[in-house]
């Protein structure tokens, strides 16, 4: 008995002192498991706050800036910085422009917007993956190595294409575009380093500071450490990115394990510029790759938002926690109008009769998108300082308005059989159809164009083949040189980059830029519009006429037949309620990536 | 005498009769449906039937498939809204909540089919898939293309198998060193890696499927074949027929193989199963027959993104498939039971 009372007596005693232990040391327990003690102003120890975001993300291959591609977008957006980048103003209603590593809007140092000096921020260096600030400066002379690594004619990666986007810097793209027999010096690339923080931008075709801040926003601009990314490529191939210990961070946060194909943890970098204002203090980028799963986790309360695949979305559309973001991209059919075994794809009633035979009110339901009859997507802003979307322009309006009533299965069938006669088809004619394989809008989209179209122009006179090809880009690519390598094919093209430039969603339609080529495309007027914009100074300074050309070359293309545009797709997600977003409303510039770093956590 | 065999085991019997009842379904099941397996089924404002829940009007005393969907955290406020729910249409709610925000949520049990506005006495009776197709056509129509793909390659199987193992076997020595050594390095290679490298040269359909299917079955058929020829041409029936004249050919296929075939016939009998597995592996990786034509793999393949939503989509070609293994399984067991019966007898 007493030896029960002691032990009785002993436990109690001990769990005293352990509550008064907890209390003394003023740490509280949160969510985010970690317990770390905070020094407040006053000198006395404060609950940690520790705002874990966990997000879902696409299986990251690499930290490599230059070599990365959308999926891995996400953890660039949080673990790296850019010269400028838009962020949300304090009303969250709208997003502005503000530099991040640069110190200030770029100075134009001469009369027609053709050469300008952005300065950086003094004092810079990069952070390692454990939060530690390196002696490695972020200098001019560190962007335009950087600069010189994304034009790399040997990589030719995205990168390096998306370097005239929005400006044209003088000999960028023909140093990236070079070949042996023609090679372009860096010397005389217009980017030069005039001192440790000033950098001088040279360009082929004057331009405004918005572009020139514009071009500076992407992923594949942000800087890299010479020493660290020179050895790791020169040594071990394409190394750098691919091991998070050995990349060197400058963002809101910084890399402290990645575990491939699973998860990336991050946490608050101390050291970035703005590190005040980021409420977030860790976050873990989940590689998910199934919606379902997604979606099961996101329930289950293992994540803060969850992506919504296009078939079930509607089913969660009256939740709170759902949210519909604007289209960014378009379903379209593109023609391969330079096959000489089907010339059929060239006729213009052909083309008509895909035009009008599409319902792409019923399709785009079927995938929870918005018909398209366009070209320039709905989200693509005419000018984002006061919000005004190209469609809503007087210029789209006076074309756009005659063409909604696009769908006519009488009118197609008409066209269809005209295009039979005219190419001395007497028999059924069957087309293939190049579809991604494993991307289920475009099974879906194709399936439905294969029965539909079947259905109006006879089964009897028409059939659609589905070819599943999993090198279905770099094929639409090879028509140059092997013309009857595909008949049709489905392309969702992204035009996340045209904000304030809606004129720029032309450049792939053009054989100008080579290497954003996917089919003939054949327009003269667009060929010519295109090239203007490396001629004519208006295109880059002067925000209405970029827009009104924009209108035109829509106009043509549409008329022209260029593509069969379908739909938009919208994306859907169930974001958290805990989870607030830096902006109340989805605004097309936030780009693909919800940019949930610089919100805050409830 | 084997029939009967196979008749007085209960297994094996209730298996043949669900074999046959499949294969009926198979061949007929299509033709019960006014539908067909590519139709994109609209209602009257053209709107595309998608994920129609399963309507048979012949099971309302039973209360299941009755076209009921329940169409969860649905805000209460909107039931009076007829654009969103037309007349008629709801039918109960269920859970109900109030959110954070005040606003009353709940699970709204619809009548499915005035919900999406289907013209009075048209039902679906597996309901449809998300382009709209109906789902009892295409699941039939799919179990007789899966069946008909895998008793093709069966029968290519056996053709060679049947004919290889009996060269190796009868006339054995450097021959059947020979062939067998040939056939063990086909049967070396992994079978996804030979049927994928098959569909991607010949690329996807019915042809392509069933080669791949066979290509490299057909060496466990050869070695079968080969056992059983050993076995029996050393008997004294063949000795006698050997010197009565008879010629290798007409040895090997009038009177060894009669007597061999019991074996082979259960192991075709276990291979069909195997096939049509295989065949809905394939299918549901996406290397199936294309679209828009049906098998169980592909069906299971599309329904695999609404197996929350819409279970019945996956459940029915699931239980197609494994009611055709098990009842090729039953049906095997038996088989060889009843040949064994029979051997026992002659011995």
């Amino acid at each position: 008995m007493k030896r029960t009372r002691f032990l009785f007596l002993t436990w109690a005693l001990a769990l005293v002192l352990s509550a008064c232990g907890s209390a003394s040391q003023n740490t509280t327990e949160q969510p985010g498991g970690n317990t770390l003690p905070l020094v407040t102003e006053a000198g006395t120890e404060a609950a940690p706050v520790v705002k874990h975001l966990r997000m879902p993300d696409g299986e990251c291959q690499t930290f490599n800036p230059y070599l990365a591609n959308t999926q891995d977008e996400m953890m660039n957006d949080f673990a790296q910085a850019r010269l400028y980048r838009r962020f949300a103003k304090e009303d969250r209603e709208t997003l502005y422009m503000r530099p991040e590593l640069a110190a200030e809007e770029p100075r134009q140092m001469d009369q027609e917007g053709l050469v300008w000096q952005i300065k950086i921020r003094p004092g810079l260096f990069f952070t390692d993956h454990t939060g530690k600030l390196t002696d490695k400066p972020i200098n001019a002379a560190v962007f335009e190595h950087s600069f010189k690594m994304a034009l790399d004619p040997a990589l030719k990666q995205r990168a390096g294409d998306n370097m005239s986007i929005y400006i044209t810097i003088k000999n960028a793209k023909e140093y990236f575009q070079q070949t042996p027999e023609a090679p372009v010096n860096w010397e005389d690339v217009g980017i030069k380093t005039l001192d440790d923080l000033t950098l001088e931008l040279t360009l082929a075709t004057p331009s405004n500071a918005l572009n020139v801040m514009q071009q500076f926003t992407g992923y594949g601009t942000v800087p890299t450490d010479p020493e660290l990314f020179t050895s790791l490529m020169r040594e071990e191939g394409t190394a750098y990115g691919t091991d998070h210990t050995k990349t060197l961070y400058c963002g809101a946060f910084y890399v402290t394990d990645w575990v491939k194909s699973s998860a990336i943890s991050l946490k608050k970098n101390p050291n970035y510029i703005f590190a005040d204002e980021i409420k977030i203090t860790d976050a873990t980028l989940y590689y998910v790759e199934n919606y379902q799963t997604q979606l099961e986790m996101y329930l289950k309360g293992d994540l803060d938002a969850t992506a919504l695949d296009a078939a079930i979305a509607p089913n969660y559309a009256e939740r709170e926690d759902y949210l519909s973001y604007p289209a960014r991209y378009l379903m379209q059919i593109e023609i391969n109008r330079g096959n000489w075994e089907k010339p059929i794809l060239d006729n213009k009633n052909f083309k008509d009769a895909l035009w009008y035979g599409v319902d792409r009110v019923a399709l785009a339901k079927l995938e929870a998108g918005t018909p398209a009859n366009y070209i320039i997507p709905d989200t693509s802003l005419a000018d984002s300082a006061t919000g005004l979307l190209f469609k809503d322009t007087p210029t789209a309006k006076s074309y756009r308005e005659e063409m909604n009533a696009s769908y006519d299965p009488a009118k197609a069938k008409e066209c269809f059989y005209r295009a039979l006669q005219e190419e001395g088809i007497s028999d059924k004619l069957t087309l293939k159809l190049m579809i991604s394989p494993a991307n289920p809008e475009q099974s879906v989209c194709a399936q439905f164009l294969q029965q539909h179209l079947a259905e109006i122009f006879g089964e009897n006179r028409f059939e659609l083949k589905i070819e599943e090809e999993t090198d279905r880009a770099n094929l639409m690519k090879t028509w140059r040189d092997n013309p009857n390598a595909y008949e049709l094919c489905l392309s969702n093209w992204s035009r996340a980059v045209t904000d304030d430039s809606p004129f720029n969603v032309f450049d792939k339609y053009s054989e100008v830029y080579d290497m954003k080529v996917n089919s003939p495309y054949g327009n003269a007027f667009i060929n010519e519009t295109i090239f203007l914009q490396t001629t004519d100074p208006r295109v880059k300074t002067d925000q209405a006429y970029n827009v009104e050309l924009a209108g035109q070359m829509e106009k043509a293309a549409l008329e022209n037949r260029l593509v069969i545009p379908l739909f938009e797709r919208s994306f859907q997600y169930l974001i958290s309620p805990k989870l607030l977003l830096p902006l109340k409303e989805p605004n097309p510039s936030m780009g693909f990536t919800l940019r949930p770093w610089l919100g805050d956590l409830r | 005498m084997i029939l009967k065999a196979l008749w007085q085991k209960k297994a094996s019997r209730g298996a043949a009769i669900l074999l046959l009842l499949l294969g009926l379904m198979a061949l007929l099941g299509p033709a019960l449906s006014p539908y067909s397996y590519k139709e994109q089924l609209k209602n009257g404002e053209g709107e595309i039937l998608s994920h129609m829940p399963p309507k048979i009007p012949a099971l309302r005393f039973l209360g299941i498939a009755q076209g009921r969907s329940t169409l969860t955290d649905r805000r209460l406020d909107y039931l009076e809204d007829e654009s969103r729910y037309p007349a008629g249409s709801v039918l109960e709610v269920q859970n109900r909540r109030v959110s954070e925000s005040g606003l009353a949520y709940g699970d709204v049990v619809v009548d499915y089919y005035r919900y999406m506005k289907v013209e009075e006495g048209r039902s679906f009776w597996f309901g449809t898939d998300q382009l709209g197709r109906d789902l009892w056509t295409r699941l039939w129509r799919g179990a007789r293309i899966s069946l008909l793909m895998a008793f093709l390659a069966v029968a290519i199987d056996l053709l060679i198998g049947i004919s290889y193992g009996a060269l190796a076997g009868y006339f054995g020595g450097k021959t059947d060193l020979i062939l067998m050594r040939i056939g063990e390095v086909i049967q070396s290679i992994p079978n996804v890696i030979l049927c994928t490298l098959l569909i991607l040269l010949m690329g996807r359909g019915i042809a392509a499927m069933i080669l791949a299917l066979a290509l490299r079955n057909w060496v466990e058929t050869a070695r079968l074949s080969r056992a059983q020829f050993l076995r029996y041409k050393n008997r004294e029936f063949v000795t006698a027929a050997q010197a009565l004249g008879v010629g290798d050919g007409r040895m090997i296929f009038r009177h060894i193989l009669p007597n061999a075939m019991g074996p082979l016939i259960t192991s075709a009998t276990l291979a069909v199963p195997g096939a049509i597995f295989m065949e809905s592996f394939l299918s549901f990786i996406g290397l199936g027959i294309p679209a828009p034509e049906p098998s169980v793999g592909t069906l299971l393949s599309d329904a695999q993104s609404f197996l929350q939503t819409q279970p019945h989509q996956v459940l029915l070609p699931a239980a197609v498939i494994a009611l055709l293994m098990l009842s090729f399984h039953f049906l095997a067991n038996g088989l060889r039971d009843a040949f064994d019966k029979k051997e026992e007898a002659e011995s």
